[in-house]
This record gives C-alpha cells, sequence and structure tokens, in this order.
C-alpha cells in the first residue's frame, strides 16, 4: 500500500496547484478539473518510472502540455471518462462572485500567453526561475525577462482598471 | 517565491529600488488573489475513484501499527531463536549467558528441571575438556557443578542424574591435563562427601524418627494404662 500513500499524499499536495495554473490559464473551472484529474491519472499510470525529485515540475509540465493541446486541437481533444464528475461546487460559485478574481483573470488573459504561464507559475505558485524554465522548456535567463515584463504589464493593466 | 528575491532579482535587471518594490507588491497581490484551495472532500472522492481509497482507510491504523508489529515480531523471533542456538553454547560463548537464563526461567517454572542441569554443566566440563579450552573455564564449570548439583540434591530432584553426571566428569577426567585432572577429581570428591553427609543426615533423621515413634507409643500406652485405671474406679 505504500505506493497508493505516496501517489496519495503526492495528489494532496500538488492538486491545487494543478488545478489554479489550469484555472487561471483558462477560467474554465470544469475543465481545470477534467485536466487536473486526468495530469494525476497519467501521473499513477506511470509512478513507477517517475523521477519523484522532478515531481511537481513533470506535473506542471504535462498540464502545461494537455492544456495546449486542448487549445490546439479545438477543445476537441476527450477527457477520459473516468475522470469527470467531481467539482467543488462551492468553491465555483466563490470565485464566480469573487470581483478580485476576475480582476486578475482580466489581468492575466491581457498577457501574451508565454507571460501569462509564467506569472502564474512564479507569481502565484511561486516556483523558481529554474522549475519554471524546465516546465516551458525555456532558459532561466529567459523565465527572468519574461517574468519582468510580464509585472511590467500587469501593473499597467490593474492600474488602468482602477 | 519571496518578495525580497524578486525584488532583488528586478534590480539586477537595472530597475530602481522604488520600481522593484512596486513590481513586488504586484507579484504579492497576484498571489494572495491567485491562490485557493479545492475541498478535501473532492480530492478523496478522485483518490477513491482512481486507487480505491475507501479500503485502504479500513486498513490505516494496521498498517501505521505495521512497523512497530514488525519490529516486535523480529526480536521475538530473534530472541527465540538466541536461545535456541544458545542450547549449545559453552562457557565463555557468546551466548552462554543467555543459555543459564534460559535454564533458571525453566527451573522456576519446573523445579524438577534443577537435575537436568547438573548433566548439563558436567557434559559442558566434558565438551570443554575435549576442545581443550581454557582451564579456568574448567574450572568455574566444576564449580557450577557442584553447586546445581548440591541445589538438586538439597531440594530432592537429583535421582539418576548425578550419577549421569558423575560418568560424564569421569570421562572428561580421561581426556583431560593435569590441572583439569586434579581439578575434577576434586569435585568428585567434594560430591562424594556431600554424599556422604547427606546419607549420614538421612540415617540420623531416620534414628530420630524410630526414637520420637518409641517415645509416641510409650506415651500412648502410659496414656492407656490411665484410662484403664479411671475405668476400674
Amino acid at each position: 500500500m505504500a505506493r497508493e500513500d505516496d501517489f496519495s499524499e503526492v495528489y494532496r499536495k500538488y492538486s491545487d496547484k494543478i488545478f489554479r495554473y489550469l484555472y487561471w490559464q483558462s477560467k474554465n473551472f470544469h475543465l481545470a478539473e477534467d485536466l487536473t484529474s486526468e495530469v494525476f491519472t497519467r501521473a499513477w499510470e506511470s509512478w513507477d518510472s517517475l523521477r519523484k525529485d522532478f515531481l511537481q515540475a513533470w506535473l506542471f509540465r504535462v498540464a502545461h502540455n494537455l492544456l495546449v493541446d486542448w487549445y490546439r486541437k479545438k477543445k476537441e481533444v476527450s477527457i477520459n471518462e473516468r475522470n469527470v464528475g467531481f467539482y467543488d461546487e462551492n468553491l465555483l460559485e466563490k470565485l464566480g462572485n469573487d470581483e478580485q478574481v476576475d480582476g486578475l483573470w482580466k489581468a492575466l488573459n491581457s498577457l501574451p500567453e508565454n507571460l501569462k504561464s509564467v506569472a502564474i507559475l512564479r507569481f502565484v505558485e511561486e516556483l523558481s526561475a529554474r522549475e519554471v524554465a524546465v516546465i516551458l522548456s525555456v532558459s532561466e535567463v529567459n523565465v527572468r525577462v519574461l517574468q519582468h515584463r510580464a509585472l511590467v504589464k500587469l501593473k499597467e493593466v490593474m492600474n488602468d482598471a482602477k | 517565491m519571496q518578495n525580497d528575491d524578486l525584488e532583488k532579482e528586478l534590480k539586477i535587471r537595472g530597475l530602481s529600488q522604488t520600481e522593484a518594490e512596486e513590481l513586488g507588491q504586484v507579484a504579492k497581490s497576484i498571489g494572495q488573489i491567485g491562490r485557493f484551495a479545492r475541498s478535501e472532500e473532492v480530492k478523496e472522492q478522485f483518490l477513491v475513484k482512481l486507487l480505491g481509497t475507501k479500503k485502504q482507510e479500513l486498513f490505516a491504523w494496521p498498517r501505521l501499527f505495521a512497523p512497530a508489529v514488525a519490529f516486535v515480531l523480529i526480536l521475538v523471533v530473534l530472541g527465540a531463536g538466541s536461545v535456541v542456538f544458545a542450547q549449545k553454547s559453552l562457557p565463555g560463548d557468546f551466548l552462554y549467558p543467555v543459555k543459564r537464563l534460559s535454564e533458571n526461567v525453566a527451573v522456576s517454572l519446573n523445579p524438577e528441571l534443577e537435575q537436568e542441569n547438573v548433566v548439563r554443566r558436567s557434559q559442558e566440563v566434558k565438551d570443554l575438556v575435549e576442545q581443550k579450552e581454557d582451564p579456568g573455564l574448567v574450572k568455574d564449570t566444576l564449580d557450577d557443578f557442584s553447586e546445581d548439583s548440591q541445589k538438586a540434591k538439597s531440594e530432592g530432584h537429583a535421582n539418576g542424574n548425578i550419577e549421569e553426571g558423575v560418568r560424564n566428569l569421569e570421562e572428561a577426567k580421561e581426556r583431560s591435563s593435569d590441572d583439569e585432572k586434579k581439578q575434577i577429581e576434586e569435585t568428585l570428591k567434594k560430591l562424594e562427601e556431600q554424599k556422604d553427609n547427606n546419607e549420614g543426615s538421612v540415617k540420623g533423621s531416620k534414628s530420630e524418627e524410630k526414637k520420637r515413634g518409641r517415645n509416641g507409643s510409650s506415651n500412648n500406652s502410659a496414656k492407656d494404662n490411665e484410662n484403664n485405671s479411671r475405668d476400674e474406679d
């Protein structure tokens, strides 16, 4: 049972992070939950071969690729039936009624895709520049440049909104 | 990510302290708004569906205690194993104290096993002599033999085992060095003396019993006479 216990621990630790990343990328609550389930189902399927010291980056990378596929294939990527069905409806309602959440979404959505990804990973999830570089397959220096641009742009948008 | 680290990184890129602080503040507010958590229930539902964790939860306590139970079992197996292996050990061996301890426990449960110890000590003397071990060990074991045989006799559990012990010592004597031979002879002599003393004391006690018996019967006859004279009156 140690295998199941280890996986459950990892799911409890990282699933909110993955969910938030997918949510802020898409602002589609149900899609974020379905893709989060898909990420962790894949993690479980290849659990034995996964490098545990590289786990967080692996999870974000799979989440990022699934989302890119979903957009690329015009939202026709089929999400495995087994991963559909469990949603935190209270959270959905709370996020839907929160003006700050809406403001942040508008600000993030005003960014180009690469800046948006860096902003979510760096400022919401507080990953290191190195981890973000691995997830987005760019250099660390590039991440630092992108995060600066993202912040400048976000500041402008947020000030305009005020 | 620490805000200070971000501000440092921004300053490296040529931003002033104020600009870096302003952008750091933007990053901080994004983090505050952006972080939320789904309910634990939703997470458990997913895990149950994927892994069937309900079944696991039922057995969560046994699993928690599993390492402790395993540790105790290992101790029990090792303990039992060492007691079994210790039975073949000789004085001076690492496991010999375990053997003696197990004997003490056995005797405390069944005192008749004391006589077994007499044979065991004599066998140990024989083995030590055959293996040409340190004569000091032979002497110590002979002392233990004397002590055990005395105990067995005093508690009336000696029976035929003392004779078997003596036979073992006689055999050991034949193969022993001069020093050892002397020690064995002394032990056997001591044993013989004990035997004589015991027989003497047994004889003594038997004669005392006889005396008591006679006195008892004379007392009885005196009482009878007394009773008879009362009847005549």
